[in-house]
């Protein structure tokens, strides 16, 4: 009788560890928030970038690493426009620990022969006019 | 009395009691040089149910983007107003994402 009682407590300490592990693993994914510019008509050049961070027991001291995104966009699309941009800030959080990730998706608007033309007789310093959308 | 009071927990439960709003975000009107009148309100939602939180990913964001997009889909969309809220209930919950906008077709 002794000896079923601690083979159940081992059972029952084995699946309790298997839970812990399965739960400490497995990420909760959560939204902070989300945002969206105005969607171009011309969806041909999808641009996308994702940023993340690992914090541990929230000792966090910058968010910097979402410049990186805006920058990795910039490289994205060089000559041309970003927008319909969606934005997600979501944590994936884990038991001690929790991941921050940025994703950016949007849409590279590319300048038109026309337009180059037309903004290259234009002073520097002004900025470009993509008029309607930008075709 | 008992009879009553079982009730009212069975409806507590089965029911969402609570309401919070996470984010409202207001997207830029950008030049169209085409009458505000003439476009189209288009409107996407999606949304994920939750219990404990224990979810794996956020894409029905991606999935009401990709709603919006296609209910406008040669047109300029515009003033995209984006709701992300939630609706509580008992132990678990639903996320949503509204976006509403105005389409201008070219």
């Amino acid at each position: 009788m002794e000896k079923m009682g601690r083979t159940m407590f081992k059972n029952g300490l084995k699946l309790s560890l298997a839970a812990a592990l399965i739960i400490g693993f497995s990420g909760c994914a959560s939204l902070n928030s989300v945002s969206l510019t105005s969607v171009p008509a011309h969806r041909t050049h999808p641009v996308k970038t994702e940023r993340s961070k690992w914090i541990v027991l929230g000792l966090n001291f910058d968010n910097d690493f979402v410049d990186d995104a805006v920058e990795d966009l910039k490289r994205q699309c060089p000559n041309g426009r970003v927008t319909g941009i969606l934005t997600k800030d979501e944590v994936i959080a884990y038991v001690l620990f929790w991941k921050r990730r940025v994703t950016a998706t949007g849409y590279c608007l590319a300048r038109s022969a026309g337009q180059s033309a037309k903004s290259s007789r234009k002073s520097a310093s002004e900025p470009h006019d993509f008029g309607s959308e930008v075709h | 009395m008992m009879r009553y009071l079982a009730l009212i927990f069975v409806i507590a439960i089965l029911s969402g009691c609570t309401h919070s709003l996470h984010v409202s975000h207001v997207s830029d009107f950008s030049p169209t040089f085409k009458p505000y009148a003439r476009g189209e309100l288009v409107k996407a939602q999606a949304e994920q149910f939750t219990v404990l939180g224990f979810v794996g990913d956020t894409n029905y964001v991606d999935e009401a983007y990709a709603k919006l997009q296609a209910s406008c889909p040669n047109g300029v969309i515009q003033g995209i107003t984006t709701q992300y809220s939630t609706s509580h209930g008992f132990f678990s919950w639903t996320n949503y994402v509204e976006m509403q906008g105005l389409c201008i077709k070219q």
